[in-house]
């Protein structure tokens, strides 16, 4: 027998026989600088789901026939919707009426609420969150500034808004506030573009979808339809009107000419002007980066920022994506998670107006990405080394060959992939480290939605991941620290909520840690907005900077570690000294 | 995907003689492994693949199975296999090949390229590219695809270099430029990468993915307004650049899946070439013989070359495979009136209008079909009855106006025309209709002038022979 013959039997028939789930997962997968791990290593995520009672189960209709809304949802938020202090988290479902969206079925979006122990109850008959829409993806903010965190909620059909009452319960307020957005919504932020204090909300859309279309893959398998198949729809920006209602002004923003089958979406500041931008993965188009003009417009510089396409002057399958300062030097880098066959891409922020470079093969990201398709995304410290770290929620969109280990059933397993984790050495170059993480990457899944936060307040941060036809799933932070941490939490006292925008930057001895108040990042999912900071064993902190949303820089002294640090706005110093 | 075994008898493939070796290359080349045992051929699983694909994936494996220590047999297999996106089995094939004939570049390079898009073996690819390339008489592709191979992989010094290297082999390789163009940009080398991406401009001026790179290094070298020129470029522009790649193509050409076919025979039809789509809607009906939309393509081809009966025969199965399909129904009105089963072709007309009472493009459609099939009354009618409807199009006032020529109305005729060319500037026959009726009129000058605007839009139209034919110079 030849040897290639002894790796094709190897890979294609005996992978059943193979005992390590890990090794099943990743067979024929360069892990590059991940090691096996040691029978006694602590594994860095662990998962608390059962522990926790979390007993989400995502229905997403499928029923035999390839519908595109099927392998596309669904989303989750962690938000304190009771202001208790701890996080809750908020799942969106679709339905077994499907594809008649009008028509639901029994399924709904769940709301579980944390309880004093750290576990979670399903809450959703009596929170008003219970949506019966074919849920894509959610946005947590406070719109009203009363203090609460609001929800809003994309779906395949009408997208809704529920105001929070005040006491961690909801009521949908959509048609009065004209928060009502049709069609194909996927992602969504809630900002203030244009600094009037309150959020405004953007909603990425994907295509004009219809259930006509039968597509088929090169093998002349039914399967589903690609975004190319469909109309691409054009995002949506409702502005804020201060009193509990929205206008539609995506045509004199300049968003609605761009239409590009939008997903992932990022509201922040990008370029450094101190103004809220918009970055958009756009899948399968040309990605969008709406700078904005100070005038409550916007221009799409992706083009010339050199954040629209791949190396290859192509648009990538973008789905979802992050924000983040990955090698500290200041500014914000942007990571977007694309289709099997193209990397996952890194573009580095050059700093000033040049724009952005793509250093996905530069930084180690390429080569470990091309067999997978992701989706959710976040960067974390997740060992309190001071750099950010990066998860990837994979799961295909066509089907392959079916990964040993697959957990969905027979037909959905072979949509299935492990996920990936990634150290960040602190110069923004990485390495897969699957090995530290079994218990996140190697559930065989169809893993879409991910958010993040410190579910159980230990100044680590926690994942939540969905996983399409298949359980949410909670990852405690285990890893092993390698220094201290710092929460921050930027208040502003006027709007009696989160400083959304604000950029906290944490001054050590020897270094600046960059983040941002924010919740919108990721794959149609919403995180804690608090400032993370892992600070690396010996550094020392000398003050807190904090850029707020409308300008104003303050200087807080340097902060106690291994604490959570509320900063409110106008109690700083306006001088460096 | 299963495997079938085959036990052979002890053989050994000759070695093949040794092609001359390429004075740069040191590597040596190793001879043909043995065959010592039981041999595998891939059997992918073809359950619910459609009959076309079974098919061919059956007869390269019969291939196989006949001559199992030809090269060439595990090649086509592999091909095939690559072509419907069976990786598995192609990588499997295409290794296969190469154990029996390691002078042959191709099966390692196909081989590679399935290992580095599906991402399943980066350094493997690798190696596989470098000895595809030891093998390779200049081939720009195996270069190229090798040099983003080892970017992906953070060689970008060596990657450069290779893309140097692709733009030296004869050819002008513009993406070779481009890429080249990039990587030095991305190494803040910005007055080379400006070079070398106005060289890949220079071989490909349409190419977005150019313009794109150039908008970006503008605005690094600060140079904005170069820079906003060349986004709006490149949103104009398609990337169009890929590496010319005939070997893949010709692998990509075994590929009879519906998508496929259907892409190819939407592309006969774009160009004229009803007769090549033909058979190629054929194929696709024998993968989807319940698609209606397929149906409907059929009946048009047949249609337009001239086959009303077998027109009608698969637009009536359009139709009962979709009963609303008012493409089937239009397309048995057009078929009806070739035939001159005009009765039919008006009840047709009517059950369309019925369906869709306020679409002005049923009406002109149908009016095109009356006038060419020669009712041109018919087709007045219908275009007048568009006309009630909405705004008709230069084509139809064209098609109206030929219509009211044949009727011998040619002042109404050149009104028409006078209104497709204001719909259209570039018209050209409607040019030249309304050069003709003018001269039917004895208005010789007035005539000459519209052929002169035909002729300067395309000096090949009849209305240049026109000028040539009255001793007039062409524009």
């Amino acid at each position: 027998m030849s040897l290639s013959t002894d790796r094709y039997r190897a890979r294609i028939v005996r992978p059943t026989l193979t005992a390590c789930l890990f090794c099943a997962a990743f067979a024929g997968v360069n892990l590059g600088q991940a090691a096996p791990p040691s029978p006694n290593a602590t594994a860095w995520f662990t998962e608390v789901t059962h522990e926790l009672k979390l007993d989400f189960k995502h229905e997403n209709g499928g029923r035999g026939k390839q519908y595109l809304p099927e392998i596309m949802a669904g989303g989750v938020a962690l938000f304190d919707a009771d202001n208790d202090g701890d996080l809750d988290i908020y799942l969106t479902n679709g339905h077994r009426g499907f594809p008649k969206i009008e028509e639901p079925g029994a399924e709904q979006n769940r709301f579980y609420r944390q309880g004093a122990d750290g576990r979670f109850e399903d809450v959703t008959k009596t929170s008003g969150l219970g949506d019966r829409g074919y849920g894509m993806g959610v946005a947590t903010g406070d719109f009203d500034n009363d203090g609460d965190v609001d929800v809003y909620v994309t779906n395949l059909g009408t997208d809704r808004l529920y105001r929070n009452r005040g006491d961690g319960t909801f009521e949908d307020i959509t048609s009065s506030a004209g928060a009502g957005v049709d069609g194909w919504s996927a992602s969504a932020c809630f900002f203030d573009y244009d600094r009037d204090s309150f959020l405004d909300i953007y909603v990425s859309r994907y295509v004009r979808w219809s259930a006509e279309h039968t597509c088929y893959s090169p093998d002349g398998r039914e399967t589903f339809c690609g975004p190319r198949s469909f109309n691409p729809a054009a995002d949506v920006l409702l502005h804020n009107n201060g009193n509990a209602t929205f206008t539609d002004v995506s045509e004199s923003a300049g968003i609605s000419k761009t239409k590009a089958a939008g997903l992932g979406v990022v509201c922040e500041d990008l370029n450094g002007d101190g103004w809220a931008d918009v970055y958009v993965a756009n899948d399968a188009y040309a990605n969008c980066f709406w700078t904005n003009q100070h005038d409550g417009t916007f221009v799409d510089d992706a083009i010339m920022t050199g954040s629209a396409y791949d190396l290859n002057g192509r648009p990538e399958a973008g789905m979802g994506v992050v924000a983040g300062d990955l090698d500290r030097d200041g500014d914000t880098d942007l990571f977007m998670t694309h289709l099997t066959g193209e990397t996952n891409t890194l573009y580095k922020n050059l700093g000033g107006t040049m724009g952005f470079d793509d250093a996905t093969s530069v930084v180690g990201l390429a080569t470990s990405s091309v067999r997978y398709t992701g989706f959710g995304t976040a960067a974390l410290d997740a060992e309190l080394d001071g750099d950010l770290d990066l998860v990837v929620g994979n799961g295909r969109v066509s089907r392959n060959n079916r990964i040993d280990g697959a957990r969905p059933a027979t037909p959905w397993d072979v949509f299935a992939e492990p996920n990936l984790f990634y150290t960040n050495n602190g110069s923004g170059r990485f390495a897969l480290e699957c090995g530290s993480a079994l218990p996140f990457c190697a559930p065989v899944e169809i893993t879409r939605g991910l958010a993040t936060g410190d579910l159980d307040a230990d100044g680590d941060i926690d994942l939540v991941v969905t996983n399409l036809r298949g359980p949410a799933r909670v990852y405690r932070n285990t890893a092993p620290r390698r220094g201290s941490w710092l929460m921050v939490r930027a208040i502003d006292p006027r709007l009696h909520r989160d400083a959304i925008g604000a950029r906290i930057t944490l001054v050590l001895d020897s270094q600046r840690l960059v983040r941002t108040i924010t919740r919108a990042f990721s794959y149609l999912s919403s995180s804690d907005p608090r400032a993370h900071f892992g600070v690396p064993a010996g550094g020392k902190p000398l003050r807190i900077e904090v850029d707020w949303p409308d300008g104003l820089r303050e200087y807080f002294p340097a902060p106690k570690l291994n604490a959570l640090v509320n900063l409110t706005r106008g109690t700083g110093k306006q001088h460096d000294q | 995907m299963q495997l079938t075994a085959i036990v052979l008898a002890q053989t050994e493939k000759a070695a093949p003689s040794q092609p001359e070796q390429r004075t740069t290359i040191s590597r040596v080349r190793p001879r043909p492994k043995p065959i010592t045992g039981p041999v595998f051929i891939p059997d992918p699983t073809t359950k619910d693949m459609q009959p076309l694909v079974k098919e061919a994936i059956e007869k390269a494996r019969k291939s196989v199975l006949d001559q199992p220590t030809k090269s060439s047999a595990w090649t086509g297999l592999g091909a095939t296999c690559d072509a419907h996106g069976l990786y598995d089995c192609a990588e499997f094939a295409y290794a296969r090949a190469f154990e029996l004939d390691p002078s042959d570049y191709r099966n390692p390079y196909l081989q590679a390229v399935v290992l580095d898009v599906t991402g399943r073996e980066p350094k493997k690819a690798l190696e596989l590219y470098e000895r595809a390339y030891a093998l390779a008489p200049p081939y720009p592709p195996i270069l190229w695809r090798w040099a983003k191979a080892l970017e992906r992989s953070g060689r970008a010094d060596k990657a450069l270099e290779l893309y140097f290297q692709s733009t030296e082999l004869g050819q002008p390789l513009a993406i070779g430029h481009r890429s080249a163009g990039q990587l030095l940009m991305s190494a803040a080398r910005h007055a080379e990468a400006e070079l070398h991406l106005k060289q890949s401009l220079a071989i490909a001026p349409g190419d977005g993915a150019t313009h794109a790179a150039l908008a970006q290094l503008y605005r690094r070298m600060n140079k904005r307004k170069l820079s906003k020129l060349h986004a709006a470029k490149a949103k104009e522009f398609e990337p169009v650049v890929d590496v010319p790649d005939p070997l893949r193509d010709k692998m990509r050409s075994l590929a009879v899946d519906s998508a496929t076919l259907m892409f190819r025979a939407k592309n006969a039809i774009g160009a004229g070439d009803f007769a090549s789509a033909t058979p190629l809607f054929e194929l696709c009906e024998r993968a989807l013989p319940n698609d209606s939309k397929i149906q409907v393509y059929l009946a048009t081809c047949y249609r337009a070359t001239d086959r009303p009966d077998k027109a009608i025969t698969h637009a009536k199965r359009a139709l009962t495979l979709n009963p609303d399909n008012l493409s089937a129904i239009l397309e048995l009105a057009a078929a009806s009136a070739i035939k001159g089963e005009i009765d039919n072709a008006t009840k047709y007309y009517e059950h369309a209008q019925r369906l869709n009472p306020n679409n002005v493009r049923i009406d002109t459609w149908m009016a095109d079909v009356f006038i060419k099939a020669s009712y041109n009354n018919l087709g007045i009618l219908a275009m007048e009855r568009g006309q009630r409807k909405g705004e008709v199009g230069a084509h139809a006032h064209w098609m109206w106006g030929v219509a009211l020529t044949e009727n011998d109305d040619t002042y109404e005729a050149i009104e028409h025309f006078k209104k497709a060319i204001e719909a259209n500037a570039n018209f050209t026959n409607a040019y030249y209709s309304l050069g003709l009726a003018y001269e039917s009129l004895d208005r010789l000058d007035d005539a000459i002038e519209q052929y002169k605007l035909a002729g300067a839009l395309d000096r090949n139209h009849l209305a240049a022979q026109r000028l040539d034919m009255l001793g007039i110079e062409v524009p």
